[in-house]
Formats: structure tokens, sequence, C-alpha cells
């Protein structure tokens, strides 16, 4: 499956275009593969459990992973995932 | 206590008396500095009915207890008065020296009453205040006026706070500048101090701020500071500095955009972005007093501006200038930064107006016979860069846009009111309520009108727990978030570094017991933050302002979102008024929205 992936922290990755061997996965399955494909990237933002690193949120079309159904929710061809750091304001 | 003096500069422009006024303890300690100590005295001394432009408005410039010591963002001072905007209360922040100069020379604060008969300046030093005449800056720009001052007065470290030409002329969202690209920007205390005829305030100490405990307050910064090179947060917001909420705010779909038509704009990313002004930086800044710089100074690349400087774009400027008008070239969008601190002009309001005008000459509301000719459409940063001298200046058209959006709604008519996206007649600022419910909630019922400094609910609703699209929870959510930054702006801190090292109320509580030797808890601080906001409202009430008052455009109630993650999403009137009822009721007011007599009892306000 296609996925767009962005990261937002110290170094910033926009909308990398990212494919999956995986059929209707939950989010915790499209961490722990992204994790198996380039654990070097990844370690940073995620940890083992497939959690996001301390003070890492996970975006899922514009979602919080915490207000949708955590790591259980369901993932789509075409979404949008972005890790961030929590900062707003300006 | 230590870290405050207990006295203020009162000067009356009117009569060009000074005297020294002295703050009781109790009042102090109630009320701690900044916002507090402010809704104090504006609340005591400012009588019902004041018209905002007359020599009877007071403009206070307030310190707080943790002023002009190393206390992370502790060189904020805050401007409080009755807004020309909004006819209700106002403060607005800013940085610099002043609030460092003044705690050096013994005061809390100043209080400016009156009015002068020709423009003058102060200048205000050990040997006490000079009012002293600007017909030589009078009309010049900030920089240059800063510039000169500091020439006249052979002294290149004193603090210098002015207006542009926008304050000399009124313009209703007129900021106060200092250290040239920090502003006091909300809310049009510039024009109220160029109602003064008062151009700027020069000053310059030569005392010592007292601390009661400077090992501890070392022993507290490196301890912080170690946080702060450690968190992902400190670290991104110091290398991408306040850009990097655009792309947080398009991917949650809450990026004002078209006059606040769309949640999302592609054309952002990369261009206006992080990424975008991270290319054109050329060094980055902190504030005095401060040890995680977030703010990248930028160069303009290319075009017709290319080598114009300035200190930001900031987030606000971005979405304001950019997304919100359409317009994705970061040169002219520095361009308007520079325009807008050089005049003296709020770049959210500022940028707001324009956008409403755009909006409606796109709709045919007005046409070039109206705005001598300027075709001000979205995407034209030029005509946004010539709208802004015009409002500067009050120049033909500008003269309209300088009232800022409700009045500009209600000279054009013809139903421009349903898309003036303002709160009590202060314009939105950079976040679309429609896609986080607490900014709806928070923008409503925030005393200074549309407000991103009270609370900034994205950060639960995007970045937290909270669903953004319900009403369950948000009241107390606003409420807390208030009362935190209430707390900030009392002790008179920045906002970012509670949120990114992050600081806790208990932190702060330690850096407040080693300036000022008094022992003091999280739970303290937030009863002194419901105090402090029930005496503002009670200021409001006072001002005739009602619940009618506590609502919102008819764009935001009523039109969904036609994009992004929050597609389909609007408040609703009756999702508002559920969320103002438990609001209110969280405050212990009553459902007019005037706080009870227990309220006030239980608070020590009656």
């Amino acid at each position: 499956m296609h996925l767009k992936i962005s990261v937002l922290g110290p170094d910033i990755a926009l909308r990398e275009k990212t494919d999956l061997d995986l059929a209707s996965p939950t989010l915790r399955e499209v961490v722990k593969a992204l994790l198996e494909q380039d654990r070097a990237k990844w370690e940073r933002v995620l940890q083992e459990d497939c959690t996001p690193s301390e003070r890492y949120e996970v975006l899922v079309n514009g979602r919080n992973m915490k207000s949708l159904e955590a790591l259980d929710t369901k993932i789509e061809e075409g979404d949008e995932i972005v890790f961030t750091v929590p900062l707003v304001g300006g | 206590m230590k870290g405050v003096r207990g006295r203020l500069l009162h000067i009356d422009l009117s009569s060009g008396k000074t005297k020294e006024q002295v703050v009781p303890n109790d009042i102090l300690e109630g009320y701690l500095g900044g916002r507090g100590l402010g809704a104090r005295l504006l609340f005591d001394t400012l009588p019902a009915g004041t018209e905002p432009l007359s020599p009877e408005n007071l403009l206070f410039f307030l310190t707080g207890p943790l002023t002009g010591t190393k206390v992370p963002g502790s060189s904020k001072f805050v401007v409080i008065t009755k807004s020309p905007l909004t006819q209700a209360w106002c403060d607005s922040y800013s940085s610099g020296r002043l609030p460092i100069e003044l705690k050096k020379l013994g005061y809390d604060g100043m209080i400016v009453c009156g009015k002068s008969n020709h423009p003058c300046y102060l200048k205000i030093d050990d040997d006490g205040v000079h009012i002293k005449g600007a017909d030589a800056i009078w009309g010049k720009d900030s920089f240059e006026t800063d510039r000169i001052l500091k020439e006249t007065e052979g002294d290149p470290y004193a603090g210098v706070t002015s207006i542009g030409p926008a304050g000399e002329r009124l313009c209703r969202f007129a900021c106060i500048n200092s250290e040239l690209y920090r502003q006091a920007g909300r809310g049009g205390v510039g024009a109220v101090m160029g109602a003064k005829n008062l151009k700027a305030i020069v000053i310059r100490g030569r005392g010592q701020v007292h601390q009661h405990d400077r090992k501890k307050l070392v022993a507290l910064n490196q301890q912080n500071y170690q946080r702060s090179r450690k968190s992902e947060v400190a670290r991104a917001r110091m290398r991408y500095g306040t850009p990097l909420t655009l792309n947080i705010t398009h991917a949650g779909g809450i990026l004002p955009t078209k006059n606040f038509q769309f949640g999302t704009w592609e054309k952002a990313l990369e261009k206006i972005d992080a990424e975008g002004v991270y290319k054109s930086r050329i060094s980055r800044k902190a504030c005095i007093s401060c040890f995680t710089p977030c703010s990248l100074v930028t160069r303009a690349s290319s075009g017709k501006y290319q080598g114009t400087i300035v200190e930001g774009p900031e987030y606000e400027t971005l979405s304001m200038f950019g997304s919100n008008l359409l317009i994705d070239t970061l040169p002219e969008i520095i361009q308007a930064n520079v325009l807008c601190d050089s005049l003296g002009l709020d770049t959210i309001s500022a940028g707001n107006v324009i956008g409403f005008a755009m909006e409606c000459f796109e709709k045919g509301l007005i046409s070039p016979a109206e705005t001598e000719g300027l075709e001000i459409r979205f995407g034209d940063g030029e005509a946004s860069l010539a709208a802004i001298e015009m409002m500067a200046k009050r120049r033909g058209f500008g003269d309209v846009l300088a009232e800022g959006v409700r009045n500009m709604a209600a000279q054009i008519g013809k139903g421009a009111d349903q898309f003036a996206m303002h709160v009590k007649g202060m314009e939105f600022p950079g976040y679309e309520p429609r896609g986080a419910f607490g900014s709806a909630l928070s923008y409503a019922v925030s005393p200074r009108g549309a407000c991103h400094r009270r609370a900034w609910p994205p950060a639960k609703e995007i970045l937290g727990e909270y669903p953004p699209y319900t009403v369950e929870g948000k009241a107390e959510m606003v409420k807390g978030l208030y009362d935190e930054n209430c707390i900030l702006h009392s002790l008179l801190v920045c906002d970012f570094q509670s949120k990114f090292i992050p600081l806790s109320m208990d932190d702060y509580a330690e850096y407040f017991q080693a300036v000022t030797g008094e022992e003091i808890t999280k739970e303290d601080f937030l009863s002194i933050a419901e105090r402090i906001e029930t005496l503002i409202r009670m200021f409001n009430v006072r001002e005739g302002l009602t619940r009618k008052e506590d609502t919102l455009p008819h764009r935001t109630l009523n039109e969904p979102l036609p994009d992004g993650p929050a597609k389909g999403q609007c408040i609703g009137k009756e999702n508002l008024n559920r969320m103002i009822d438990e609001y209110y009721a969280c405050r212990g007011w009553d459902s007019s929205g005037i706080p009870t007599k227990e309220t006030l009892k239980k608070l020590q306000l009656l």
C-alpha cells in the first residue's frame, strides 16, 4: 500500500511516499513495518513497542491517534500519517 | 518580597507632572504582576465608559516579579489599556529592554495618562523623567525612530519603545515596537499611545534587581538548560522557530486560508512553512534572558525585495499574510513583515483586514472606485503591500482599512459582516476554529477579542487526546489553559518555554521562590489566575459587554469547512452556547456571564 508520511521534529521529512507490503493494516502494523524497513531512521521517533517516542504525537489524516483508536486505528490506501512534536503557537 | 519594589511611576502628559505610586503588598501577593496587576489597577482607576483614544484613558507598561532576572523568557512586558479596537479590556505583550530598565530604576511599571500638547517622547533615567519634544521623529517609522533616539541620547544600549506612523494616525490596530522587531501587537495599544501624542519612551536604569537566592536560580537554569537540549520539542523549535507551526496547522486542517474559507493550503508547503523559512535564514536570535533562541532572522532571496532582512516572519505573519491571502512567495511576506513592523501595525490584524478586503473585492462588494483604484485580489502580494501603506497612513481607502474588520463590515454593508473574522472587534489569529472546537470557545469568551495568547486549544485537540470536533469537556479544558497562561502572563514570562522544555507550574513556583523568597504552590497560582480572569470579566461587564459579545462570526458558526481533515465541520450556535454555558459555570459566573456574589466572595473580590 502507498502512504504519505511526514516527520515534524528537529529534522523535517515532508510527505515521503512510502510503500508497505500490507493490506488493511492497523497503525501498529504500519509502525512495525516502518521500524523493520529502516530502524536507524525511525528509532528516534518510534519505540520498540510501536508507541511514539516521548513527546511525539501521531496524526492520521489530521487526527491525533489518541482521539481515534490509538495504535488500533485502521489505515487505508493513500492515508497521510504525520509524526510530530507538539508545537503550536507563533 | 524581593523581585518587586511595589512602586509605579505615574506620568501625566497633560500637566507634565510625575509621581510615584505605591502598590500595597496584598495587591502584589494577590495578583503577582503583569496581567494580574494590570487587571487590579485598570479596574480600580479607569472610570467606566472612558473613550479609549481620549486623554483620560490610561496606558500601563508593567513588568512581573521575575523581570530583570535570569529566569528564562523573563524580558517580557505587558501594555494594558482600554482598547480602541474592541472598546474592552486589552493586554498586549512584548519583550526587550524596557521592562529590565524599568526594574533597574526601581519600578514595577509605569502609568501614562493625559495628553501632551505637542508630540513628545519620554526619557527616563536615574535623574528622573524628562518630557522632550518629538518634532524630529514624529512621522518617522519605528526603525528610524529607534536609531535617531539612540543617537540623540548618546546611548546605544538604552531601551527604546516607539510607535510608527500607524499609531500617530490612530489606526485601531497599531502596535508598539521594541528592539525593532518586537511588538506589543494586539488591540491597538499603539493608537492609545499616539492619541496621547507620545511617540516613544527611552529608558535606562543603573540599579540592580534584587534576587532572594541567586545560587538556586543558577541551579534551576542549569537543570532546565540541560532539559531543553535533550528535548526534541525544544530542539525543533530552536531550529525551525514558529514557522514549524504552519506544517502542523496545515496537517490538522486549521491553517487559515483565503480569509478563513479553507483550512489547508498545499501551496504553502516548502515555500512559506518551516522548510521555506529555514532556507532563507541568515541567523538566529534569542530574547534577553532566554537560553532557547527561537527567532530566525531571514533575508529575502529573490525578486523585487531580494536582500530585505527581518527577524521573522513568525507563524502568525506567515498564516495571515501567506495562506490567508493566498500568497506563497516568502520575499513578499518578509517585505509585508518589515512594513508592518516599521510602520507600526499588528501583522495579525493587518493581514486579516487585507484578507477581508480581498474577499469583499472578489464578491463585488467593493470596487476600484472605492479603493482608490487598488485591485485588491487574493494572491496579489503587491496589492497587499500597497494596502499596508494605505492603512498605516490612513490614505484614501486606507482610512477604511485602519478601522478593523468589524467597522469595515458595518461601513461596507451588503452582508459583509458574515465573513468579517473577528470577536468583539479583534481580528482572528492564525488558527481556524472549525477544526478545533476548543479554539472556537477560547476566541468567543476571550476578554480582548479573538486571541491566540490566552489558550492554544489545538495543543490538546490536534496534538493531544481531545477529539477536535466535539464540545464535551472543552469548557474545562479551555479554562485550564487560560489559567496557566494567566500565570505566565502575570509572572511575565514567555509562553514558549513552558510548552517546549517544558516548564510546569511547579517549575515556575521554584523560580518564584528563588527570586522573591516567597513559597508558592501550583494551587496558589491557579487560585490567583481565577481571581484575575474574573476581575477582567468584571471590567468588561462594567464597560457594557454582555454574553451577546461572546460569539463568533457567521462563517465559523454556520459555514462547513470545505476541505481538509475537518471537512464538513462548523461550530453551530447550539454547540457554542453549550460550551459557553459550561465555561461560565466552571468560572462561577451566572448564565449571563456575570460573576456571582459567591464567586466574588470566594476570590476575595468583594
